[in-house]
């Protein structure tokens, strides 16, 4: 899935830079900042935002939306980020991407949390999370979190990172001779 | 000689078809002055002429018409000169075109500079790609200098990626172009590399290009030194919390050159080695106009607060837990109990610190880097720097190889020994032992030696 996000957003650059004026319509502007922003890269969606000419900023009112979304991520403003996912009319195409961008902040936040607080009031999970107090409770309640008797404080545990295959045995090998190899030549 | 359409094709398809390529180009040049003048005659000569065939005469037409392109020409005539030198590197003869690179070069400097006037350098990022791909003819280590062009059209566009492919790859040649390589060039991609390093937050390898372009070799300092020390010491601060030293090969001229007129700036290092924020703040409004003028005012700022994260990570190496407002305290931040917790899970997210914090009890606890070192991403990263040193160490020894059978090197180590010297014989095994892996070069160096010898 990430290879099909990034090899859209590689055609889109390189339409933008063969293009006779060097410029994308808006529609391709508003899919490439959001590729930007589900592809954790803020910094190039700030940099495009201060490319667009500011004709097609003015024309396009989901353009404007969609970096509304990347200031907020610029600014580490989550509550904003899901209101602002939530409450535009976004085309088909970039609201598919909006909704994997909020459930990947979501993911990012909750792992996050998971080592970065012992302690942390449920409003603010909450707020960081995109949810309501009742559902952050019912999410840390599955993820065997101690929730507090007045259900105001949760006390998270860390959250074991996805474990990546181990390397193979003959690869590991086959590496291991190259560099002797060197080493000894 | 007369200027005739006719006759001007008629010597350029001569001299290529019989090859005389060198004759060509000196051709050329002797008439460059009156053939620019005959501005009429350039598409003429153009259409009468064909790229694979006559590539050398092109290229020098196209170059005097690219001379007569000013900032009152049209954007129109700008255009079309981008296509047809798309065209014409699409079908060019690398080996006419070898004869004339730095003319070549010399057109896409006049571009760069042609649609930096007209604010539109986005339309010429993918040609300055395509110009060093074929400057560099399958070289990626060869530095150009289009570099330098390709680099400042994706500051002023505001779009690095094109640029990061160029930059990213380590330099180990430098084109001469024909003799028109000069230093500028040079100090131009090491400073706009860095600015673009810097840009995309990437201060490890901004640093080391400021530094390449400070530690030029120069009997005089140059106004691209002086800015690029400037953001030499911003970033090294930003980087590494402290002024990082010039390494002691830097020329002498600019060491005292920064000594005398680089205060602003010093005075900056030494407050931040202070610790307290407050005076650097101070320290930054006296001297505001001169941050500003330099266009510094934002990496100033980026320093201001890289200086209160240090301030957190010393606190992390005293103590074990501290309340949030004795965080404040301690580390003289200049905010309030939410912001600073914001902060820290910044620090957090970005592996700055290793800290839980307690929103309960309003505390913070730190804790030591739980790495362990024991998991696939370390060997991954292990693996890519060993193979990055396998690469250096190749290309150093294909280098020294190159230098081994130079006749100049030959001819110096031959006069300054005697052929029954010890240790011309000494190196002379030293020379065969090395060159062992790769037969063909030590039976070159040895026909060589013979040659000397005779």
């Amino acid at each position: 899935m990430e290879n099909t996000f990034t090899e859209r957003m590689q055609a889109l650059e390189e339409r933008e830079l063969c293009s006779p004026i060097g410029e994308l319509n808006a529609e391709e502007y508003s899919e490439l900042l959001s590729l930007y922003l589900l592809t954790n890269d803020p910094m190039n969606a700030k940099l495009l935002w201060g490319r667009i000419p500011t004709s097609t900023k003015g024309s396009s009112m989901e353009l404007k939306a969609l970096w509304e979304v990347g200031k907020a991520t610029l600014q580490s403003d989550q509550a904003s980020i899901y209101r602002l996912v939530n409450t535009f009319q976004w085309s088909d195409c970039i609201r598919s991407n909006l909704i994997k961008y909020k459930e990947m902040t979501c993911k990012k936040y909750l792992s996050l949390v998971s080592y970065a607080y012992t302690v942390i009031e449920v409003n603010k999970l909450a707020l960081l999370l995109g949810l309501t107090d009742i559902e952050t409770i019912e999410l840390v309640k599955r993820k065997d979190w101690e929730v507090s008797d007045d259900q105001v404080f949760v006390k998270p545990k860390p959250i074991s990172g996805e474990n990546k295959p181990p390397v193979d045995n003959k690869e590991h090998l086959a590496r291991l001779t190259r560099y002797i190899l060197f080493l000894e030549t | 000689m007369s200027c005739s359409v006719e006759d001007l094709v008629s010597h350029i398809t001569n001299y290529s078809s019989r090859k005389e390529y060198t004759l060509l180009n000196d051709f050329m040049n002797q008439h460059y002055q009156l053939l620019l003048k005959n501005q009429s005659l350039h598409d003429l000569i153009l259409e009468a002429l064909n790229v694979q065939r006559h590539s050398l005469g092109v290229l020098h037409i196209m170059a005097m018409k690219a001379s007569c392109i000013t900032s009152q020409s049209s954007l129109e005539t700008v255009s079309q000169l981008m296509q047809q030198m798309t065209v014409f590197m699409s079908q060019c003869c690398q080996d006419q075109l070898n004869l004339a690179r730095g003319c070549f070069a010399n057109i896409f400097h006049h571009i760069t500079h042609l649609l930096c006037e007209r604010k539109i350098p986005i339309r010429g990022i993918k040609l300055m790609c395509l110009a060093i791909d074929t400057l560099q003819n399958g070289e990626p280590s060869s530095l150009t200098s289009v570099h330098a062009d390709l680099c400042q059209l994706c500051l002023a566009a505001k779009c690095f990626k094109p640029a990061l492919k160029y930059i990213d790859v380590e330099i180990s040649k430098i084109d001469k172009e024909c003799g028109m390589m000069t230093a500028f060039h040079l100090l131009s991609y090491y400073y706009y590399g860095g600015m673009v390093y810097t840009a995309m937050k990437r201060y490890d390898r901004a640093l080391y290009f400021y530094e390449q372009a400070v530690t030029c070799p120069a009997t005089m300092v140059s106004m691209i030194m002086t800015e690029a020390y400037k953001k030499y010491v911003l970033v090294s601060l930003i980087l590494e919390g402290k002024l990082i030293p010039l390494p002691r090969y830097t020329s002498s001229v600019t060491t005292r050159w920064i000594k005398n007129y680089m205060t602003e700036y010093q005075e900056l290092a030494t407050e931040y080695g202070k610790g307290s924020a407050t005076q650097l703040n101070a320290l930054v409004s006296r001297h505001n106009i001169t941050y500003t003028q330099d266009h510094n005012m934002g990496l100033v700022k980026q320093v201001a607060i890289s200086l209160d994260k240090r301030n957190i990570q010393k606190l992390t190496k005293t103590f074990i837990t501290l309340s949030l407002e004795d965080v404040v305290m301690r580390a003289h931040l200049n905010c309030n109990i939410e912001q600073l917790e914001k902060l820290l899970l910044k620090m957090i997210a970005e592996k700055e610190i290793f800290a839980g914090i307690d929103q309960q009890s309003k505390m913070v606890k730190f804790y030591d880097n739980p790495e362990q070192y024991n998991s696939c991403e370390t060997l991954e990263s292990i693996d890519k720097h060993v193979q990055n040193f396998m690469d250096i160490d190749n290309k150093i020894k294909e280098m020294n190889q190159a230098v081994m059978v130079n006749p100049l090197y030959l001819h110096k180590v031959k006069s300054s020994t005697s052929p029954h010297d010890e240790e011309f014989e000494a190196q002379l095994s030293q020379t065969a032992s090395t060159s062992s892996s790769s037969a063909p070069r030590s039976s070159a160096l040895l026909s060589k030696l013979n040659m000397f010898n005779k």
